[in-house]
């Protein structure tokens, strides 16, 4: 691999870092937000705790959900109960930005891989459904991820 | 036997019919939870019993029979509703219905089929239905009692095999017969009398499961009956009339034998209802309906009780009841499914089982009501064999001109040696009904779930390419068979080729057996078991092998682009070395873009399936041959067989999309070819010769069915003379051995038009790949597959 394409695919692989932290951080702050302003949404929350695992490459993120509090956390979970790997991250933030709950539209154009109970995968479906019904989706957090992955994704197109 | 033609009414004659179907056609699809409402209130309540599951089941079932209210509505003569709405979504937490999950809030608004969902439903399907049935899946019982197997992790890639059973027991045809002959109550007596008398606990429980699950159907009757009495209080005097028979009719059958064509169907419709609560609702099929009311029709026009045109009204208010609940799809298996209705066939015509022409006058009136409602549902199956009257095999073609699509035409010679060589006898292989799109099975005897694998066979061509690799994802799935550059002979390529269909084929059978596994301890399913033969007298669910016959259905998707990649590189590369086997593999990454003389040759100069050409023939036979031998290496789940089919819903699309470029030339993302059909455009010696190519493959090997669609345009067909033609076509077809034919009849430009202005062609019919659809509901992409396939000329 020559230098200049060398130098190229580390720089992707920082903003890939970059945005799986940013998109994982984005879910957990409009959920919680969500989880504060809308009372359908703490209703689907009622008993329910779960450890997502988003991971890329070597990079990992957490998104941990209890009725109480949602976060997210860097690293690998101890014991998560999903794990939702991205083959081609930018192309499934593209395609969740089109129709944030067409999960099953990311498995069949293989854009990520899971290993856990699909329960699970629907679930936050529904969780980022409720989101979209209410336009918290475009919260702020969500707002400013979009922008921030669509600025990043296009200055990479055009370089 | 009486045949001929019966009498041709325009709708207008009905206008009852016309109103009921005009309701059924403006209907917008509403999701019905009250069934999976029930069906969860009951296990919450009652706990999920681990150490009775068959008892478990039947209590369930009859929980929500007793629960569920009855709905009547304006004009109906044959009632019973499969959900609480004119036209409804069922909904089935234990199986897959939770992919429907994520787009709960967003269902009403979303831009390809809308669901109406109330929100107070939304939140008690999204917070409290799907939560209770987080690990109490089928899927997820048998991915966690296998360790997350490799066949359940290749599965949810979809992009390899899809497997049904994770979404319950379909695909199969109760004994009605025995409904209408014999009634429920004396099963019901049947199953109580037997578990009293028997040994083995598990069968004394499955009789008791029975037993239960029969009463539980007479009771759903009565409250219909009920609900119809006092209805009857608050209407005209007439539609009082209507529904005090309804209501006299339904406080006899289902529980006792039917003394009346109007019992016989109002029979049918009401277990079929009660199905439909138990088991998922998709093509659950009714099997030969002229052969089981032939014989009410026939007493009811001896007694004066009927004419032809009252039994066409009363035939056509229970096919108009079929269409009163349709599949919820997810916006992202639209690519799969979209359009298709819940594919309940009905069977008409054909050999009785002693071998006597089976054409009657109910043969004729399902026909001649099937043309005149031109509805989706029933998907209307019409068995010719050699000896067909010639004024029957015409009707059916008069019949697929005027509705554009239906019925699709089954060859009994193929279909009968089919079976035969599957184990069944001479007898009940010629008392086949279809099930779904095109599945022959022999009615009311079978637990076959035709439906069980859907198998992408380009994908084996793509590991074999590969190294094992799947290219779209990078994933090694398949063993290591050798770079493409190794594979420097045809004896080279198809041993790789065999070890990764073996591979894929292993993976596959391993996933529904799991799958099968998990169904029978978790969901068992007595009522559907109480109506096949075999089970009463074995003791046992259909779900652990209780059923006279036992198999296991395989849908092929990519016979032809398979078929014509394997010729192409044998004659291009390895005979004529026209093509470079470098450059090859470099078009083939490259989608062929830079490499158009190499797709040009390709496309050109290879032989292709569907030209009456020996050697593309012989390819696709030796193709069909090895696939059949794959699937019998391994038994299915209840030690049956596999019955390998070649047909695919819109998977031809759906694979297709995810199937990058082929040596047939086909480039990266278009549809792979319908069912058994030829590759769009490829047929270019006629339909004479594509018909050829088809009627030679081994029916013997194809006995879960094939799809062979071709069009016509309509324009074409409106000339003198050639419908006739059709008709020779269609003749010679059956007697060269023929197993299915189905046509789409509409011209190129209306198609074109109703892409444009759906709403003034909402029941225009295609057939997609087995099953009618209406072609405004099909999603873009395989509207346009439709409207590019091959057009015959005549």
């Amino acid at each position: 691999m020559s230098g200049g394409r060398w130098l190229r695919a580390r720089a992707d692989e920082r903003v890939d870092r970059l945005l799986l932290r940013a998109t994982v951080e984005a879910l957990a702050t409009s959920f919680d937000l969500a989880r504060r302003l809308d009372p359908s949404f703490r209703r689907a929350l009622e008993g329910f705790e779960a450890t997502y695992q988003f991971s890329h490459g070597a990079t990992s993120h957490q998104l941990c959900i209890s009725p109480d509090r949602i976060r997210a956390r860097p690293g690998r979970a101890a014991s998560a109960d999903y794990e939702v790997v991205f083959f081609d991250l930018r192309a499934a933030l593209l395609r969740l930005r089109r129709d944030p709950s067409d999960l099953l539209g990311l498995q069949l154009e293989n854009l990520i891989e899971e290993t856990g109970n699909i329960h699970y995968l629907f679930r936050l479906g529904y969780l980022f459904g409720l989101l979209q019904r209410r336009g918290l989706d475009a919260s702020l957090p969500m707002r400013r991820l979009w922008r921030g992955a669509t600025a990043l994704l296009d200055r990479r197109a055009s370089a | 036997m009486v045949s001929g033609s019966a009498a041709r009414w325009p709708l207008a004659t009905f206008p009852r019919l016309r109103r009921l179907r005009e309701a059924l056609l403006v209907a917008r699809t509403t999701l019905c939870v009250e069934r999976a409402r029930l069906w969860t209130e009951h296990f919450k309540e009652q706990g999920f019993d681990r150490e009775r599951p068959l008892l478990r089941q039947a209590r369930a079932l009859s929980y929500v029979l007793d629960n569920l209210p009855p709905v009547v509505f304006d004009d109906e003569l044959i009632v019973g509703s499969t959900t609480q709405h004119r036209l409804g979504a069922l909904i089935f937490p234990e199986f897959m219905s939770m992919v429907i999950w994520p787009e709960l809030p967003t269902l009403a608004q979303r831009a390809h089929d809308p669901v109406q969902l109330d929100p107070a439903h939304q939140a008690l399907l999204g917070d409290e239905i799907f939560p209770f049935w987080k690990d109490l899946t089928v899927h997820e019982h048998a991915r966690v009692k296998g360790d997350n197997p490799e066949s359940l992790r290749l599965l949810e890639r979809m992009v390899f095999y899809l497997l049904a059973k994770s979404n319950g027991i379909t695909h199969i045809i109760p004994d009605y017969a025995t409904v209408v002959r014999r009634g429920l109550a004396a099963l019901s007596q049947e199953a109580l009398q037997r578990s009293v008398e028997a040994t083995d606990p598990e069968a004394a429980e499955f009789h008791q499961a029975t037993h239960l699950s029969l009463e539980a159907v007479i009771r759903f009757a009565g409250r219909y009956a009920a609900e119809c009495r006092r209805l009857s209080k608050q209407v005209t005097r007439s539609r009082a009339l209507e529904l005090l028979t309804i209501a006299e009719a339904l406080e006899r059958v289902p529980a006792q034998p039917a003394k009346t064509m109007h019992e016989a169907l109002q029979s049918i419709w009401l277990v079929q209802v009660a199905l439909h609560q138990e088991n998922n609702d998709l093509a659950l099929s009714f099997g030969r309906l002229d052969q089981i009311l032939w014989p009410l029709y026939q007493a009811d026009l001896l007694e004066g009780r009927l004419d032809p045109a009252g039994a066409a009204e009363l035939l056509g208010a229970f096919f108009i009841k079929m269409g009163d609940h349709t599949p919820l799809v997810p916006s992202a298996a639209q690519k799969i499914f979209g359009g298709s209705a819940t594919n309940q066939a009905v069977t008409i015509g054909g050999l009785t089982p002693d071998g006597d022409d089976g054409v009657n006058p109910m043969t004729m009136l399902a026909l001649n009501v099937s043309e005149l409602l031109a509805l989706r549902e029933p998907n209307l199956c019409a068995r010719l064999h050699h000896d067909s009257p010639a004024s029957y095999r015409r009707a059916l073609v008069d019949s697929i001109y005027r509705t554009g699509a239906a019925p699709a035409l089954y060859g009994d010679e193929a279909v009968i040696e089919a079976l035969c060589a599957h184990g069944v006898s001479l007898e009940h292989a010629r008392d086949y009904g279809v099930i779904g799109c095109v599945e022959p099975t022999n009615a009311g005897r079978t637990c076959g779930m035709t439906g069980a694998i859907l198998f992408n066979l380009a994908a084996v061509l793509e590991l074999t390419l590969n190294d094992g690799v799947h290219p779209l994802s990078g994933l090694q799935v398949g063993p290591r068979t050798g770079k493409l550059a190794a594979l420097d002979s045809a004896g080279k390529l198809r041993a790789a080729f065999e070890r990764q269909l073996d591979h894929l084929v292993t993976l596959a059978c391993d996933g529904n057996t799991r799958l099968a596994r998990a169904h029978a301890e978790l969901h068992p399913t007595p009522l559907l078991s109480a109506l096949i033969e075999g089970t009463a007298e074995s003791g046992r669910d259909i779900t652990r092998g209780g059923a006279r016959y036992n198999s296991s259905g395989v849908a092929i998707v990519g016979l032809a682009d398979v078929a014509d990649s394997l010729t192409a590189i044998e004659q291009l590369v390895f005979e004529g070395e026209q093509i470079e086997l470098a450059e090859l593999g470099a078009a083939l990454v490259d989608d062929f873009c830079g490499h158009e003389r190499t797709r040009a040759l390709l496309r050109s100069r290879a032989s292709r399936y569907g030209t009456d050409d020996a050697r593309a023939d012989r390819t696709t036979i030796e193709l069909i041959e090895r696939v059949a031998e794959s699937f019998d290496r391994h038994p299915t789940p209840r030690d049956g067989r596999y019955q390998v089919g070649y047909w695919t819903l819109t998977m031809h699309t759906g694979f297709g999309a995810l199937t990058g470029a082929l040596p047939s030339g086909r480039r990266r993302g278009r549809p792979l070819a319908s069912g058994a059909t030829p590759v769009a455009g490829a047929a270019t010696a006629g339909p004479t010769a594509a018909l050829a190519s088809t009627a030679a493959l081994p029916a013997r090997l194809m006995a879960n069915g094939i799809a062979n669609n071709h069009k016509l345009p309509r324009g074409l067909l409106a000339q003198p003379g050639k419908l006739e033609l059709m008709n020779r076509l269609v003749e010679v077809f059956f007697a060269r051995g023929g197993m299915q034919l189905q046509y789409t009849v509409q011209d190129r430009q209306d198609l074109l038009e109703a892409q444009q202005d759906p709403d003034a062609h909402r029941d225009l019919l295609v057939r997609v790949s087995g099953y009618t659809a209406y072609f405004c509901q099909l999603n873009r992409a395989i509207q346009d597959e439709i409207i590019a396939r091959t057009e015959d000329r005549l």
